[in-house]
């Protein structure tokens, strides 16, 4: 019982953790372009792109940095067998993590939410590089810790500690490197889904006057879509080449060589993933040339609203691959999933997974609102409106 | 270098992080409990969340570097910590959670009605996460019920006199340093009201009574923290009690002055010699025994290998006095002080 319900809160509060952690990672980009542009034009327009799509950025931001703190907590609260035995190789990525990424994107974006408008063109380009970098930083080494429970290298058992032998060879596992690229490809590949929406319903109900403003953000947004999209694929087929060597029951799921139960969903959601990833080249390729007849087709207008909720279930697809996929293991090949609980009352787990279900709840449809409401205000000239 | 420096060092470095982390916790979460008492409208609750918001995510960072290097330099320590604790570090998390929702949702949303109930979960887990947060570290400091079995009984243990005016001590020394730092940084009534505000209402005088009763709680263990290592090694380690005794004191004297800068100055010293007296006193021990000393766990037992430990080391050797250059440029650079309506148009 302990063992389900620390993987249910587990799988739980990491998917929510995820809702927030893709947009901001690829938003960040789109706004550092738009800041560039703005840098090096000195057209306001982008300003206005920036600052707009910065407010989406950091409502979105703080649920990531609040719900990634529940996940460092749990792997001493509900995962410390794991910890203590794997401590000596997963837990430096962790601290690299928060040295190096944590605090670089943490202060930027304080001055970013509060200040931005107070600053030279040059600290504002220089503020969102660093919380892009910041961001980035965060990915690699989460993903590096991520990597070694995937193929553990560089590092040796002795059937109850694992021991650092070469971080070198923690740092540029490959699998790790391959993880990387395709999980920030098909980041930027969501983000630009959601400016893409936000435009289109700007062009639509928004003010008359930004609607040349959202023209341009739907271009921008189409061409990062594109340009990501053509390239998943490209590293997704090395990905699973490299796959087929190191994580062959994964891929006996993926082909359906093995079936029935957490199999079957594994191969589903490969499916899904592909699928949706080739349907994603489609729309962007559509959206790059004909962006014309986009820019007065309120049809197309509508459509592109809707089209959130793909990306979001592509990218929980990929990852229920990666995850499932590696079942029954914690540490593929070496440590099982349910060695690796804490030991605690079942009553405390429970208490935890259903406080943590209710407030998750909450924080939902708080963000949602703040998202929404901020969307539909649209641009706010300078002196405005706070 | 020698495992057993490295751990030493590593040791350090968390205590460091610590009191870096509770240093700059107290004013936020200080200032943040008394938005609803201090501010007379909108315009002053802005200048509240401009001045602390500014720095809360930064600084909440601190909290996150000493969790994960504890996690990656002595993970049993980490591991059993948490485990024991598993209620009050979920409640913990909760308040983390809350308190960067409300700062965040009423810096964005005008709906009025929706101001007042994140004022009031602003305010409410801002004093909870300080609570528990001194509740925290003073059964740290004080001990777990630990015998060679392992930790005894549940969580429950920390509600005990010593652990709980440890939490009190840690809302009055935030509420302390929020007045003043809220006097320094912002201009107009709202300064003015701050300190006058804790000293009216008596705030003031609460910090070295609570420093007695736990530091008294300390000695009356047969484990106490005066008699551990390093305070039996020399009788000069007890400057560092004695000394926060004597901040405090000199913090109610500025509060009685009103001198919001001073009282700032000197709450935060407190607090910094006060968890120095902890971390000083339990050495070696990480999880303190307060049954049997010698059942706790020490930072040998728990330490990683050598290779890695000199990994981390290294890396915090690079990042953190970069770390540190860009926020104190941060706090220099937006040093001015927050005005009425001065928050900034989009």
């Amino acid at each position: 019982m302990l063992d389900v319900l620390s993987r249910i809160q587990f799988a739980f509060t990491i998917a929510f953790h995820f809702v927030f952690v893709p947009l901001t990672v690829g938003l960040i980009l789109i706004i550092v372009i738009f800041e560039i542009r703005h840098y090096k034009t000195k057209d306001e327009k982008f300003k206005k792109l920036s600052n707009y799509f910065s407010d989406i950025f950091l409502i979105n931001y703080v649920f990531g940095i609040v719900t990634g703190i529940a996940m460092t907590l749990q792997f001493g609260t509900n995962w410390a067998n794991y910890s203590i035995a794997m401590g000596d190789v997963f837990g430096s990525p962790l601290v690299l993590e928060a040295v190096i990424a944590f605090f670089l994107e943490s202060t930027f974006t304080g001055i970013w939410l509060f200040r931005r408008n107070r600053i030279s063109p040059r600290l504002r380009l220089i503020t969102v590089s660093m919380i892009a970098l910041g961001t980035t930083l965060s990915a690699l080494w989460i993903i590096t810790a991520n990597g070694f429970m995937q193929n553990p290298v560089g590092a040796s058992w002795d059937g109850a500690r694992m021991t650092l032998e070469s971080f070198s060879e923690v740092v540029f596992n490959p699998y790790a490197w391959y993880m990387l690229v395709h999980n920030h490809l098909s980041a930027i590949v969501l983000s630009g889904f959601v400016v893409l929406a936000i435009s289109s319903w700007q062009l639509l109900y928004g003010k008359e006057d930004s609607k040349a403003l959202f023209k341009t953000s739907a271009k921008y947004s189409a061409w990062v879509i594109l340009i990501s999209a053509i390239l998943i694929p490209i590293t997704g087929n090395s990905y699973l080449n490299f796959l087929n060597g190191i994580q062959p029951t994964k891929i006996a799921m993926i082909t359906g060589e093995v079936s029935g139960g957490i199999n079957t969903v594994v191969k589903i959601a490969f499916g899904i993933m592909v699928t949706l990833g080739t349907i994603f080249v489609v729309i962007s390729g559509y959206t790059v040339i004909f962006l014309e007849k986009f820019s007065r087709s309120t049809t197309l207008q509508k459509i592109y609203m809707y089209l959130v909720p793909l990306p979001y279930i592509a990218i929980i697809a990929g990852w229920m691959v990666t995850e499932m996929g590696r079942q029954p293991y914690i540490i593929y090949g070496i440590m099982e999933v349910s060695e690796g609980i804490s030991i605690v009352p079942v009553s405390q787990v429970w208490f935890s997974l259903i406080s943590i279900t209710v407030f998750y709840g909450i924080l939902f449809v708080l963000d949602y609102k703040l998202t929404m409401s901020r969307m539909r205000k649209g641009i706010i000239e300078e002196g405005g409106e706070q | 270098m020698a495992q057993v420096t490295l751990a030493n060092i590593l040791y350090s470095v968390i205590a460091f992080s610590w009191i870096v982390y509770i240093v700059q916790e107290l004013f936020v979460a200080g200032a943040s409990a008394l938005n609803i008492a201090l501010s007379k409208d909108e315009a002053e609750r802005k200048q509240i969340q401009v001045t602390t918001g500014l720095h809360f995510d930064g600084m909440e960072v601190w909290l996150i570097a000493a969790l994960t290097i504890t996690f990656g330099s002595f993970p049993l320590v980490f591991g059993t910590t948490l485990t024991y604790l598993y209620v009050p570090f979920f409640l913990l998390l909760y308040t983390i959670i809350a308190r960067g929702i409300s700062i965040e949702v009423l810096y964005k949303m005008d709906d009025p009605k929706w101001t007042k109930v994140m004022a009031i979960t602003w305010m409410v887990s801002s004093v909870l996460l300080i609570f528990i947060i001194g509740l925290f570290l003073t059964n740290m400091f004080y001990g777990f019920p630990m015998d060679s079995t392992g930790l005894t009984g549940s969580f429950l243990s920390v509600f005990n006199v010593t652990g709980i005016s440890g939490a009190l001590l840690f809302v009055v020394m935030a509420l302390l340093s929020g007045a003043g730092w809220i006097s320094i940084t912002t201009e107009g009534p709202l300064s003015e009201k701050a300190v006058l505000f804790v000293k009216k209402y008596g705030v003031i005088y609460a910090a070295p009574i609570l420093i007695l009763l736990v530091f008294m709680g300390f000695n009356n263990l047969d484990n106490s923290i005066f008699i551990g290592q390093l305070f039996s090694q020399s009788f000069l380690y007890f400057v560092l009690p004695i000394g926060t005794v004597t901040l405090a004191l000199l913090a109610v004297y500025y509060g009685q002055k009103e001198d919001g800068k001073k009282l700032f100055i000197f709450v935060s010293l407190t607090a910094l010699l006060f968890m120095l007296t902890g971390f000083v006193g339990i050495y070696p021990y990480m999880i303190p025994s307060n049954i049997a000393i010698s059942d706790g766990i020490t930072l040998f037992d728990a330490m990683v290998s050598q290779k890695t430990m000199s990994l981390i080391a290294t890396v915090l050797a690079i990042f953190y006095p970069i770390i540190i250059g860009y926020q104190s440029w941060k706090y220099l650079q937006f040093r001015g002080k927050i005005r009425r309506n001065d928050e900034e148009a989009q």
